[in-house]
Parts: C-alpha cells; sequence; structure tokens
C-alpha cells in the first residue's frame, strides 16, 4: 500500500512554524520596523534655452554632462529632457530642462562638486553655451506619502478577500470558507514578519500594500484547492476515505494543476521585475514573497486545517442524513 | 467543420486579428503627401509618466506625460533666478542653502542669520501640509509630491488630468478664505462681506462650513456649504441683487478663485456651475475647503516654470541610449509571448495556434478597452494586463490538458473536447468570478494607481473568461477541422493498454 499524505498529522508542525515566524517577525519589526526605501533622490538639473536647441547642441550638452559625470566617477540612474511650458497656452517656450537622476547613496558633496566642474565646463565652452544661459544644479528630492491611498488599498483588499471567501463558502461549504479565512489571516501576518525578517527594502505603502496583496493570493490559491477538492470528492473512490485521506489525496494530486497558474505568475512578475526600472521592481520582486506564503499556506497550513473541520461538517452533514421525518421514512417504506 | 470551411473560416479570423492588430500597433503613412501619419490606438491610450508621453498638433496638447512645477515660499529663490540677478546684490539679501541649490532671503528667512528660523519652518511645515491634503484629494494616478532641497516642493500631475496647469495654480493659494461683494466686476472694489471685519471679528470657517465637488446629470459644479451666521451675512449683502446685478467673489489668500454675478439675493448654499468639469470643479472646491480648515494663516507659494515631463527614463541603458518603462515592458512582453507561443507548440502541436490566435485577439481587444474606457496606461494597468494574460493561457491549457486526459482513454477528439470542457468550466469559471469580483471591489474602494488596477483587471479577467470559454473553443473546433488526425493534431495520445495474453 502507498504511504498517504495525512495533512492533519502536520498541524502543529505548520501552526508551530507560523508561530515561530509571526513573533520572530514581531519582534524585529518592533526593534528596527521594516527596511523602508530611501525616499530620497539626487537630481543634477541643466537648463537651457532654445538656442541651444536650434543650434542642435543638446548632444553635445548631454556628452559633456555624461563626461563630467565619467570624472567624478557617478553613475546617474536616469536621464529626461522635460520641455518648458508656457503657462497661459500650455505650448512650448523653447527651453528645456534636460534632468539627470542619480541614487540617494551618492554623496552629496560629491554631487556638488560635479554639477559645479560641469557648470565650468560648459562656461568655458564657447560653441556650446552660445549665450550664457546654461545653468546647472544639484538637487536633493524626498518623496512625500499619501497615506489615504495605502489604508485604502488595504481596506479593499481586505473586503476583496472576505467577499471572495463568501463566495468560496456558498459555492464549496463553508468548512472551506473557514479555513480560507484562517489561511488568509495567517498569510498576511506572515507576509508582515518575513519583510520584517529578510529585511526586504519595502516604500512606505509597501507593507500595506504586500499584505492585501498576500490576503488575495490567498484566497485564489485556497479557491484552486477547493476546487481541485470538489472534483476529487465527487469520485467513488474518495467515499470510503476519512477526512484526513481525503483532503490528503486531493492535495497531494492538486501540484500540478496549482503550478500551472502560480509558475507563470511567478515568472511573469520575476521577469518584469528583472527588467524593470528600479521604482517598479521594488514593487515587482517582493510580490513574489506573497505568492510563496500563500503557496506554503494552501499546500500545507489550509489542508491540515481544513481536516478537523471537514471531520465535524462531515459528521452534521450524516447527522442531519440520518433524520428523514416520519412521513418520508413511511413513504420510503 | 470540412476542411474548406475551416480554411476559409481560419483565413477570415485571421484576417481580422491581422487588422485588428495593425489599427491598434502599427504607425503608417496616411495619403501621399508623407506629412500625415496613421497613430495607432496604443498611442491614444493616456499614459503615465512613466511610460512615457509625447506632445501632438503644434501648439498645446500631450497625449501621456506629466506636468511638474516647483512651489518656492516667500523668501526662497532657486539657484538660476539668483544668478540671472546679479550676483554682487544678491549676496546682501541671500544666503546659499542646501550646497547653493537654492538661496534663502536673509532677513525674511534666515532671520539675520543663515539657517531659517523656527517660525519659517513651521510655517513650511503647514504649507506643505496643505499642498499634500490638496493633491492627495485629486485621486489620480500620477500624482506626487516630493520636497526638494528642504525648503521647495516639486508638484508632478498627470497630463490626462484636466486643468492640471489650474491645479497648480489654486493649490499654491493659501491664506484666508474671504467672500468679497460688490456692483461692480472688479474684486478690488468689492467690500468684504465673509468673514465680519470689526472688533469680533471671527474665521471664515465660522460661516462657511466646506466646499465640495458635486455632479448631476454630467454637470460638475462647486457647492459651498454656508453656515447660518454666514448665510445671514451674505443674504444681507446681496438683498439689493434683485434691482442691480452684483458680483459675488470668493477669495483665497487675496487671490480670487469664484466669480460669479448674482441677479438675486442669496439664501441657501451656492452650486456654482459653469464651464466646471469634474476636475476643474474639484480643483476649485479643494482649495476652498484646505484653506478653511488652515489652523494658521499660510502665506501663499510662488511658482517655478511649468515643465511637460515626458517620461522618466530610468532602467536599462544601452550606450547612450536609455529606455523608459514602456520599452522595457514592450521586450519583456515580446519574451514573454515567444515563450508562451513556443511551450504551446511543443506541447500541444498545431493546437497551440489555437491558443496563439485566441492571445492576439485578446491583446488588442484589451487595447481598445484601454482606449475606450480610459484606463491610463501606467504600472497597475500593466500588472493588471500581465495577470490578465496569464489567466487566459492557463485556462485555455487546463482546457487542453483535461481534453487530453479524455483523449487517452479513448474517446474521441470531439467527446474529449466537449467532455474536457464540461469538466473545466467551472473551474475556470469559478477563477474569473473570483477574480472580476476582487478587482471590481478594489476599483470602487481604492484609489489611485490600485483602482486604476482593479478597473483594468476587471475588464482583463472578463474578456479572458470570454476568450478562454468561447473563442478558443470556437478557434479550437476551427483549426482542427483543417487536420485528418485530430490526435495528432494536438499532440494527444491514447493509453497504452496491455493485453493480458
Amino acid at each position: 500500500m502507498t504511504k498517504r499524505f495525512l495533512p492533519g498529522k502536520w498541524l502543529p508542525v505548520w501552526i508551530a512554524l507560523s508561530a515561530v515566524l509571526i513573533v520572530a517577525g514581531v519582534v524585529l519589526f518592533s526593534l528596527f520596523g521594516f527596511n523602508y526605501v530611501s525616499p530620497e533622490k539626487k537630481t543634477v538639473e541643466i537648463s537651457y534655452d532654445a538656442v541651444v536647441f536650434i543650434e542642435e547642441k543638446e548632444d553635445k550638452l548631454a556628452e559633456e554632462c555624461e563626461k563630467v559625470f565619467a570624472q567624478s566617477g557617478l553613475d546617474y540612474t536616469g536621464k529626461r529632457t522635460d520641455s518648458e511650458l508656457d503657462m497661459s497656452y500650455i505650448s512650448e517656450t523653447g527651453n528645456y530642462l534636460l534632468v539627470y537622476t542619480f541614487s540617494s547613496d551618492v554623496k552629496d558633496d560629491v554631487l556638488v562638486k560635479a554639477a559645479d566642474d560641469l557648470q565650468k565646463a560648459i562656461d568655458a565652452d564657447a560653441n556650446l553655451n552660445l549665450n550664457g544661459t546654461i545653468s546647472v544644479s544639484a538637487h536633493t528630492l524626498a518623496g512625500e506619502q499619501f497615506h489615504e491611498g495605502s489604508w485604502r488599498a488595504a481596506i479593499a483588499l481586505g473586503v476583496a478577500a472576505i467577499v471572495a471567501l463568501v463566495y468560496v463558502g456558498f459555492r464549496f461549504g463553508w468548512a472551506d470558507a473557514i479555513t480560507g479565512l484562517i489561511a488568509c489571516v495567517n498569510d498576511v501576518l506572515l507576509t508582515l514578519s518575513l519583510f520584517a525578517l529578510v529585511r526586504i527594502p519595502v516604500y512606505a505603502y509597501g507593507p500595506v500594500l504586500f499584505a492585501g496583496i498576500a490576503a488575495v493570493f490567498s484566497v485564489i490559491c485556497w479557491l484552486v484547492q477547493c476546487m481541485k477538492m470538489r472534483e476529487n470528492f465527487k469520485d467513488p473512490a474518495f467515499a470510503s476515505l476519512t477526512a484526513q485521506e481525503a483532503v490528503g489525496l486531493s492535495v497531494a494530486g492538486s501540484w500540478k494543476f496549482a503550478c500551472c497558474f502560480l509558475i507563470p505568475v511567478a515568472v511573469v512578475f520575476a521577469v518584469l521585475g528583472a527588467v524593470a526600472s528600479s521604482g517598479l521592481r521594488l514593487f515587482l520582486l517582493p510580490v513574489l514573497l506573497p505568492l510563496a506564503v500563500s503557496v506554503y499556506s494552501s499546500f500545507l497550513l489550509a489542508p491540515a486545517v481544513l481536516v478537523p473541520f471537514k471531520s465535524k461538517f462531515d459528521k452534521m452533514k450524516s447527522s442531519r442524513k440520518k433524520y428523514v421525518g416520519k412521513k418520508k421514512a413511511e413513504a420510503q417504506e | 467543420m470540412g476542411r474548406i470551411k475551416s480554411a476559409i473560416v481560419l483565413t477570415l479570423i485571421t484576417l481580422i486579428i491581422a487588422v485588428l492588430c495593425v489599427v491598434c500597433f502599427v504607425p503608417f503613412p496616411w495619403g501621399s503627401d508623407g506629412i500625415h501619419y496613421f497613430n495607432p490606438i496604443i498611442n491614444w491610450a493616456d499614459r503615465t509618466s512613466d511610460f512615457g508621453g509625447y506632445q501632438y498638433g503644434e501648439e498645446a496638447g500631450y497625449l501621456g506625460g506629466s506636468y511638474s512645477v516647483v512651489f518656492y515660499p516667500e523668501g526662497v529663490v532657486s539657484a538660476k533666478e539668483y544668478r540671472d540677478n546679479s550676483e554682487t546684490e544678491s549676496e546682501k539679501e541671500y544666503v546659499a542653502y542646501s550646497n547653493g541649490a537654492i538661496y534663502l532671503d536673509k532677513e525674511e528667512v534666515c532671520g539675520g542669520g543663515t539657517e531659517p528660523t523656527e517660525e519659517f519652518k513651521t510655517a513650511f511645515a503647514a504649507q506643505l501640509d496643505c499642498l499634500k491634503e490638496r493633491f492627495s484629494r485629486l485621486h489620480a494616478e500620477g500624482v506626487s509630491l516630493e520636497v526638494r532641497d528642504g525648503y521647495t516642493v516639486r508638484a508632478t500631475l498627470p497630463s490626462s488630468m484636466d486643468a492640471s496647469v489650474a491645479a497648480f495654480l489654486y493649490f499654491s493659494y493659501m491664506g484666508d478664505v474671504t467672500v468679497l461683494y460688490g456692483t461692480s466686476s472688479d474684486a478690488a472694489s468689492a467690500s468684504q462681506v465673509i468673514p465680519e471685519t470689526g472688533k469680533d471679528a471671527k474665521p471664515a470657517s465660522e460661516y462657511i462650513k466646506g466646499a465640495s465637488m458635486r455632479s448631476n446629470m454630467g454637470t460638475a459644479f462647486v457647492e459651498i456649504d454656508f453656515t447660518d451666521a454666514g448665510l445671514d451675512l451674505l443674504s444681507s449683502a446681496t438683498s439689493g441683487a434683485a434691482d442691480s446685478t452684483g458680483y459675488l467673489f470668493l477669495q483665497v489668500g487675496g487671490e480670487t478663485v469664484v466669480n460669479l454675478s448674482v441677479s438675486e439675493q442669496i439664501h441657501d448654499n451656492l452650486y456654482i456651475s459653469g464651464s466646471y468639469t469634474n476636475d476643474s470643479a474639484k480643483i476649485v472646491a479643494y482649495t476652498i475647503d484646505t484653506a478653511l480648515s488652515s489652523e494658521a494663516e499660510l502665506p501663499a507659494l510662488s511658482m517655478g516654470e511649468l515643465h511637460h515631463v515626458d517620461g522618466n527614463f530610468e532602467g536599462l541603458t544601452l550606450g547612450s541610449f536609455t529606455l523608459n518603462a514602456l520599452n522595457i515592458f514592450y521586450i519583456a512582453f515580446g519574451i514573454l509571448f515567444v515563450a508562451m507561443a513556443v511551450f504551446f507548440l511543443i506541447r500541444y502541436g498545431r493546437l497551440g495556434f489555437a491558443n496563439i490566435l485566441s492571445y492576439l485577439l485578446f491583446l488588442p481587444l484589451m487595447v481598445l478597452i484601454y482606449w475606450a474606457v480610459p484606463i491610463t496606461v501606467g504600472a497597475g494597468s500593466i500588472a493588471a494586463f500581465a495577470i490578465s494574460s496569464v489567466l487566459l493561457c492557463v485556462s485555455n491549457a487546463v482546457a487542453y490538458e483535461a481534453a487530453r486526459k479524455e483523449y487517452a482513454v479513448g474517446k474521441t477528439i470531439t467527446s474529449s473536447v466537449k467532455t474536457g470542457y464540461k469538466k473545466t468550466f467551472w473551474h475556470i469559471f469559478d477563477l474569473h468570478i473570483v477574480l472580476v469580483i476582487v478587482a471590481l471591489l478594489v476599483y470602487l474602494i481604492a484609489i489611485t494607481e490600485l483602482s486604476l488596477f482593479g478597473l483594468a483587471l476587471t475588464f482583463g479577467v472578463a474578456l479572458s473568461g470570454i476568450c478562454s470559454l468561447l473563442v478558443n473553443r470556437f478557434l479550437w473546433f476551427v483549426t482542427m477541422g483543417l487536420s485528418k488526425n485530430p490526435g495528432k493534431f494536438c499532440h494527444y495520445k491514447r493509453e497504452e493498454v496491455e493485453d493480458d495474453d
């Protein structure tokens, strides 16, 4: 006889694992908080007027800038040209702003020196600074957070997860819905704990948003399990099995099905994250963490939690079946 | 379906898909003058600044991108402005701050010293809070505020928003709210009605409860909600309006934000409509409302130059060529699309074409939806598109696998497809319906980028459901008609049964 996977037996292990990680996360969070990304970035801005544009000296100007940055040992992370607009007509004035973005790690004095050197180099080049209006300045920018967006995002995802669980309850039974809810809460807490533990850098809005995403992933992964269980439990072969054996067998057979969905999602986020700009990468790659947590809970924790609920609900169902009513019993006879 | 019929239907479908793809993605010359170009629909969709924008037409109008402005408190000037003035003259009045990025007025900001005074710092913090409140209330994606060099603020608004330039101007107004009334259209000759002047002067919030944006039957208007005391003052001031037209001015920090003619006595709250759009009504209402709730009397901010930001060109740098987020997305999408096509063609043989065709139909339809709704192309809508795409391909794969199992146990291909779809219908349906519910709730409750994600995901998942359950099944039926051996066509095999003898 082949050895069957009995998820109920592992329940204490998964509870202990989740509890240890969550407690450790809470401790680390209370000591150090989350590893927030500095909202700071640094720029060097070069403003020039229409003469530079008309004389087609823009490429030469950019070349000069990049030469000076290279000499100063600076690597820029972004480059753009903003066009100045007339306030009344929203039409271009002909003046431009060439903006180079640098990481927040760049030292202020190095950046300021580079900006000064650049200004001197431009001023010295009569062929470039045609009428002496090119101006260079170094800036430090600190992003401000709009907190309303974060808390509304978390509420939205939380409400969506609960409504989806209610759907699961109606469609697949309340044992599945209660288990899904427990898994969902676990995933939210575990995701936050892991962010505190592994020190993944996040934006200020990150923890709340990733917790919400974990809730949604959790519900979707559990939904896939519920579908598979519903399909399997119709099979007469499952009728003779205990709740523990039936859940275990179904979960063991659902790996392939769930992987079909989860692996492509993970690949898409990983590929987009790998090539994305630095700002987007800080959102796309950490999404893999709530995804991993929801895989853990839907394949290991939730099936173990489901076993006692399913036993209880199955018993209730069978006891309800026993009493069919006097008249109905007579009619059946 | 016979082979000829299949071939004809498949050709027609391919032509429709090709036309849709060209209309959505390919720019081409239009006419013989060499000037006019057909702009594909993907370029018509609004984009956030991360995904690039560009100017259309000669003078006005931008597609995508954003506008940005730097706000300066009184007594703070940019390094450029400092240099543009006579440096020797300026040195007497200003001190350099933040390594010379900005210059502070020695007297006004630093109180004669070289560092900003506590009073200035407190006032700037209050101004920043007020700006944050105003910009966050817009609930628009792509809105950002950054403190620049300690004491200036860089604000960014999406160019897709109506009246974004007006927002910069109005949001720079700070200070007391006043209501003036006069018989001339010149505010300077009007007399102050609210707040009452005199010994027992009270703040404007004692007379005006707040201001809000309302919209009814497509008309946007600003509602000014007065207290009883405010209505009494207004009513007595406008008592003669029925005889001669009067003019009412609502000012913030001495700058007029609402200007209207009055032809009858005012007894009730004001509902001001006219040329407002939803966005411009919001801007006016939030300017007044936040000024009313400000505890301290704040000085106005002055605005630097207005700039159009085409895109934040961050990410991959290839030599001197830097890719923006949209180009990076195109590359990532191309890699994933090829990977998907190769996987389906290897695993399901020529049946893979059914999936590729259904995906190629899904793709332009999503672009059309983004343009028609409209949904701004940004990080949220791209993520929603990616999830919907995965969902469509996975749903198709699930149906193919279910049919494979049925075929393996000896059923005919037609029966396998029918049973396969019957078995997987509720799986696919449940997954899609739950995702649509989740996405719709996220759209309704969340704001900005996440709301956009919810909206895009709602449409994406719904379209994925239709493409998977209807289009893909139809395409399977059509493509299979081309083959004499449908099992081989789908790379399906029968289970081998061992003979007992």
